[in-house]
């Protein structure tokens, strides 16, 4: 192995959301920066991730509102047809695109890309393709990767992650779902859309387990309503082939699929630890950071899913810019993760900031109230016939602080920026409700009546005995 | 009808009083100049005379009170006379604009039981336009935290403004918090974007369980390996950020736990505090020093002393106020002032002397030193640093000099650099003479040598300029019968 | 536009009004051949005629009185006084008759009349001759008060005056007769109880009328040099009082000056200060209201006294400044 003679102020491992942010960032703060990237710039978000299924959602969303052009006296004579290499290919030309954008501002921004894939021999140096470059911070932004199943005959052809799903250019026919988290629920949403019968499989009593309840049991049933089948508390003993057809095994029943997706999370890819796996020290098999991003070792620093504090790529970008700045300052600025929106694309879409109405109940014991308002009574959704969904505000009771918000309907993942930046700025329910006009008709409307629900004088909604 | 007894100004630059002890009870007689109390001002302190014989009536203020200037403070008349409610008193007194000390002027006996409703409405109530209520009001701004700006100490819409507009930022929610708890948003130290105060810096110990869940969370605290440094704390009180309230509560507590005492400030420590640090602040001061040979100026003291009283020898000091006197009369730039945009230039040449005491320092001053023999210098040198030690100087028999002695040659200092006296141009500092080795017509011999230390005003005085002065100074003291022409 | 004098504002009002209606007619001591004791009825007696340019006798009770007798008949009279001073010869007629009539006899009668009268001081004329009574009438109920400062407002307001079923006293500052300003050719009148915001200020209001009007205008523009910028408010009618502007101008400048050449104290500004105080214009106030008024004495004859016995630009200015 070549040592190279150059000394980088930092080296970036891993070109995804954290990765190409804290390299820009590191550059635009004159730091001589290299970063290493094994596959294309943009990571699973831009490749395989947000951006291709956002694409194929946006699909479904055209065949949905196409299917139901006829209510709105739309008649479209030839019938619909999904050409999935056409479908692909658009998503694909999306993909590039970004990528392309993503290399032309690293490049612009002076940062050296080196292609290949990249690990750590001490904290000052990183191996990559036989060379050793050296560097005076590390940032570790290696990352996550799809959580195997570890179940008899998980290792079927036709039994795939979201990686090889969105390769597809054939629908599948009956396409099975292991897993109802947000990959699960988009592409069973997408996979609906496009015609295949989708049968859903989820270990919990309900999907999204993670989020709010309410929110949950909204978009099972939206799903259900737009045909996917769902098996709740179903356990996967094993996939089984038939006739070189697999069929997932639950302890209920046997489904007989054409393929296959698992998609019951992602956890840390830790290969670019090299030589100091066992010596950066690790917290559920992810990588340890403080609020600054640094990990046990002083030099290196480890950002996004590989450390797995949020696994998102809008928190990625922030704790790469965050990690980029403490590599080239003294500021020692730290992230605050409290009040990052998540967004679910399936239709109607959702989206919450803060704490799930469980976590508030526990953590503030003294009480909370909670705003609800149907998207139902909402002009903007009647009008645009999308009438599910709701939003809810949980606000605690002493101050009227916003712990969280959560949407189903509307354009959830575009409202939500509202709470985010109302709860980072701290402001309270009551300004949200006194102080701030929303337009009409306009779904974020609903918001603000939740908020004033929240302190029982929504106008839009009749006096909470009169309810039922 | 009864006499009023004011607070007497003494002097242009006297603004108020602090009645000391009163020397007469209420109802006791009193003559016509008779002490009736003994006051002290920022100078010095003195008794106030009565200005009629008669019966002492009432006494308006408690001991310890500070009044302003010709603010009556007692009533003398005859047995029986009826004398002015204290109300309208302590109203006469508002209006002359200086406010009385708060609660101070409570019960004295005028109207006992009651309070004084004048007391009570200067402590609680604030003078303030009605502009400056209905702002104060909109904004929910408390007018006792408004500086007030008006002519006659009353708070107006733009106090309010300005006060409202140096308001510390903070979020809704920590306002919210804020109010409800009673804390006062001055005093946190904000840790939100450009220093606004968030809900967290008002509630640490909220923010550490977060931490600590957080930590919980993570399933494991984070440690470092050996060779790497400790983690950085990241709690709210890191470095840069200001003092917490948890630490600000800490430090009281230490402080609590330190302090052995808290003691009141006499009117003269307090002034002395002012000007001392009014003077290092103000003055751009240098300090220079010379050795002086005095070996025969101790010769000639002791010559002249001999056969003299033992309470009436001539000191060392006594010489140097003179040899001083003589090198300020010859060098006009040490009888100037500054006054900011003009030197004024003063004729007669009056010396102060510092007179070291068990609570503090006066500076009584020997006027036209430059007329006065070195005999009538000595007695009067004597007298007055007595009547400082007694407390018993006048007004006219401090102030206005020119340049000040500061001499602890008897405490074995070899050299200090003393504090400009404000507005005089310089201070000689004198320290012990020491005896060494010389060289003397090619004879080893004692000599006494002593150092003088000069701290002028660069403003003034330039180097060259002392160092003439401190030449002169040496040559006068070296050559020492030519201070006795 | 053209520029008349205050004087000749007066008479244009009273001629085109004489023409207008038949039933105006004008009395008052030497407005004939004379033409008034400061010339405002120049020309008046050859256009009209004795008939309607009456020259009564030296008693201002009589005519006044007769005036008020022929209002009540539909006539239409316009008094002149020659000197406001001398209202206190006729004071029954004024406050006892012409101001109660139309109550008196249930609404049935009117007193349509005008006292035109030449006041306040200024000239020389001493203590009898250079008094600023109107207080006196703004207290009477049944009595309008007029105190034009610019020829436009002299000519509009009398011809609104001389249209009025009430009685309108209406004063003339005697040193403004000769004052010119821009008067339209054409017809116009001008409301009674309308003040005139003179100039537009933001930092103190100096509320005034009459002659003070052009001295207040002075002050605003030295304090202008300053930065200062005094709003100035002409009230024009005392009577009905524009409150409405009053407390407007207060509301915007936080601090109010009220000028007036009448004696200061009991004067006339002691209602202006007092429409501030009992209103929401109070809460706006940053200082104390200031009044500028003439001294406590009868109007001296020296003229250096005369001139100091009045407001000057340099107490005006003062009281400014003690409130910035």
């Amino acid at each position: 192995m070549t040592t190279t003679g150059e000394t980088y102020d930092v080296a970036v491992i891993g070109g995804g959301p954290a990765g190409y942010v804290a390299a820009i960032r590191a550059a635009q703060l004159s730091g001589r920066v290299i970063l290493f990237e094994k596959d294309r710039v943009g990571g699973v978000c831009l490749n395989r991730g947000c951006i291709p299924t956002k694409t194929y959602l946006k699909t479904a969303e055209y065949i949905h509102h196409i299917q139901r052009a006829a209510e709105r006296g739309i008649l479209v004579s030839a019938g619909l047809r999904v050409d999935m290499p056409a479908v692909a290919a658009y998503k694909e030309q999306v993909v590039r695109k970004l990528t392309g954008g993503v290399q032309t501002l690293l490049k612009s921004n002076g940062v050296c890309v080196v292609s290949g894939e990249a690990f750590l021999t001490d904290p000052f140096h990183v191996s990559c393709n036989a060379k050793v470059y050296t560097a005076k911070k590390i940032i570790l932004c290696g990352g996550s990767q799809a959580k195997t199943l570890l179940v008899p005959g998980a290792d079927h052809k036709d039994v795939m992650t979201s990686d090889g799903i969105l390769e597809l250019i054939k629908v599948p026919e009956h396409l099975g779902i292991i897993g109802g988290g947000i990959i699960g629920c988009e592409l069973a949403s997408a996979f609906c859309a496009f015609g295949s019968r989708v049968t859903l499989i989820e270990r919990k009593d309900r999907i999204m387990s993670a989020w709010d309840r309410e929110v949950s049991k909204e978009l099972g049933k939206g799903l259900s309503q737009d045909g996917v089948r769902i098996c709740y508390d179903s356990h996967v003993e094993e996939i089984a082939d038939e006739n070189g057809r697999p069929v997932i095994v639950t302890g209920k029943e046997r489904i007989a699929c054409d393929k296959v997706l698992v998609s019951i999370g992602r956890e840390a890819d830790l290969s670019c630890l090299g030589a100091l796996s066992g010596q950066i020290r690790l917290a559920n098999g992810r990588v340890a950071v403080d609020d600054t991003m640094r990990t046990s070792v002083d030099s290196v620093y480890a950002c996004g899913d590989i450390n797995g504090r949020v696994m998102l790529a809008h928190a990625a970008f922030k704790m790469g810019e965050v990690a980029a700045e403490n590599c080239m300052t003294e500021k020692g600025r730290r992230c605050d993760l409290r009040y990052v929106p998540s967004c679910l694309y399936t239709s109607p879409e959702s989206a919450f900031v803060g704490l799930t109405q469980e976590q508030a109940e526990k953590q503030y014991p003294q009480g909370i109230n909670i705003g609800r308002f149907r998207m139902a009574a909402n002009g903007r959704s009647l009008a645009s016939g999308e009438c599910r969904g709701f939003v809810k505000v949980i606000a605690e009771k002493k101050y009227g602080q916003i712990l969280g918000v959560h949407m189903v309907g509307g354009t959830a993942s575009e409202m939500i920026a509202e709470p985010a930046a109302l709860m980072a700025m701290e402001v309270t329910v009551h300004e949200a409700a006194e102080q701030i006009i929303h337009a009409h008709p306009s779904y974020s409307e609903a918001f603000a009546e939740a908020c004033a629900d929240a302190l029982g004088r929504c106008i839009h909604l009749p006096p909470e005995p009169a309810r039922k | 009808m009864a006499t009023e007894v004011q607070m007497p100004k003494n002097g242009m630059d006297m603004t108020e009083g602090t009645i000391i002890r009163w020397l007469k009870k209420e109802g006791e007689p009193v003559e016509k100049n008779e002490p009736l109390m003994e006051i002290e001002t920022d100078k010095i302190t003195m008794e106030a005379e009565s200005p009629i014989s008669g019966i002492l009536l009432g006494r308006l203020y408690e001991e310890g009170t500070t009044v302003p200037v010709l603010t009556p403070v007692a009533y003398v008349g005859e047995a029986g006379e009826e004398v002015p409610a204290k109300t309208m008193v302590c109203a006469a007194a508002e209006e002359k604009g200086a406010g009385i000390d708060e609660g101070d002027a409570g019960d004295t006996g005028f109207t006992k039981g009651t309070e004084s409703p004048c007391a009570q409405i200067d402590e609680k109530e604030v003078a303030a336009t009605p502009f400056a209520r209905k702002l104060a009001a909109d904004y929910a701004l408390d007018l006792h935290r408004v500086t007030p700006g008006g002519s006659h100490g009353e708070v107006r819409g733009q106090d309010v403004e300005e006060a409202r507009n140096t308001m510390p930022k903070a979020t809704p929610l920590a306002r919210a918090m804020a109010e409800d708890l009673g804390v006062d948003l001055n005093l946190v130290a904000g840790s939100g974007y450009n220093g606004k105060i968030v809900s967290a810096d008002l509630n640490p110990a909220a923010q550490e369980d977060r931490e600590s869940t957080d930590a919980k969370e993570t399933g494991e605290t984070l440690g470092r390996s050996e060779s790497s440094a400790p983690l950085r704390a990241c709690s709210a009180e890191e470095e840069g950020r200001g003092i917490s309230v948890r630490e600000a509560v800490d430090a009281a507590m230490a402080e609590i736990e330190e302090v052995m005492e808290r003691r009141g400030v006499s009117g003269m420590r307090r002034v002395i505090a002012e000007r001392m640090s009014a003077s290092h602040r103000e003055i751009p001061s240098v300090t220079q020093n010379i050795r002086i040979d005095v070996t025969d100026l101790l010769a000639l003291r002791e010559a002249v002393n001999r056969g003299r009283e033992k309470n009436c020898r001539i000191s060392v000091n006594d010489f140097l106020i003179k040899a001083v006197g003589i090198a300020v009369e010859e060098q006009e730039r040490f009888r100037m002032t500054w006054e900011g945009t003009q030197f004024v230039l003063h004729g007669r040449i009056h010396i102060g002397m510092a007179v070291g005491m068990e609570d503090g320092l006066l500076v009584p001053v020997l006027r036209d030193v430059d007329k006065k023999s070195l005999g009538q210098i000595s007695g009067e040198a004597r007298e007055l640093a007595k009547k400082a030690r007694e407390g018993r100087l006048r007004p006219d028999e401090v102030g206005d000099a020119r340049i000040t002695i500061s001499n602890i040659g008897m405490y074995g200092i070899h050299s200090f650099t003393p504090i400009i006296n404000q507005p005089e141009a310089a201070i000689v500092g004198v320290c012990s003479p020491e005896e060494e080795l010389a060289l003397l017509n090619g004879q080893v011999t004692v000599r006494k040598k002593m150092m003088v230390c000069v701290t002028y005003d660069h403003r003034i005085l330039n180097a060259t300029e002392v160092c003439r002065f401190e030449q002169r100074l040496k040559a006068l003291l070296e050559e020492p019968l030519a201070i006795l022409l | 536009m053209r520029e008349i004098t205050y004087r000749e504002a007066i008479r244009e009002a009273m001629c085109e009004e004489m023409r207008r209606d038949e039933a105006v007619y004008f009395m008052g001591e030497d407005i004939g051949a004379y033409c008034g004791a400061f010339g405002v009825s120049r020309g008046m007696l050859e256009e009209f005629g004795p008939e309607r340019i009456l020259e009564p006798p030296i008693s201002e009770a009589a005519f006044v009185g007769a005036g008020i007798g022929s209002a009540i008949t539909g006539m239409r009279p316009i008094v002149e006084l020659m000197f406001s001073d001398f209202m206190a010869v006729c004071y029954d007629q004024i406050i006892n008759q012409a101001a109660k009539m139309h109550f008196m006899f249930a609404g049935k009668v009117n007193v349509p009349m005008v006292i035109r009268t030449a006041a306040g001081g200024g000239t020389g004329a001493a203590a009898q001759h250079s008094q600023s009574l109107e207080q006196m009438y703004c207290h009477v109920p049944g009595l309008k008060v007029v105190a034009p400062s610019t020829p436009y407002d002299a000519k509009g307001l009398l011809k609104t005056a001389i249209r009025d079923n009430n009685t309108v006293i209406f004063l003339e500052q005697k040193l403004l007769y000769n004052k010119k300003g821009p008067v339209p050719e054409e017809e116009y009148t001008l409301p009674l109880g309308k003040a005139d915001i003179c100039r537009e200020g933001k930092d103190v209001s100096l509320i005034t009328y009459g002659r003070m009007t052009p001295l207040c205008l002075e002050v605003a523009g030295y304090l202008s040099q300053e930065g200062i910028e005094a709003e100035v408010l002409d009230l024009r009618t005392l009577s009905p009082l524009d409150t409405g502007a009053i407390i407007a101008t207060a509301k915007k400048t936080h601090r109010v000056v009220v000028v007036h050449e009448a004696v200061q104290f009991s004067g006339f500004g002691g209602e202006i200060v007092s429409t501030i105080a009992d209103s929401e214009a109070f809460y706006y106030l940053d200082a104390p209201v200031k009044r500028v008024g003439g001294l406590y004495c009868p109007v001296p004859f020296s003229p250096v006294l005369e001139t100091n016995a009045f407001p000057t630009r340099e107490r005006v200015e003062a009281a400014v400044r003690e409130i910035l």
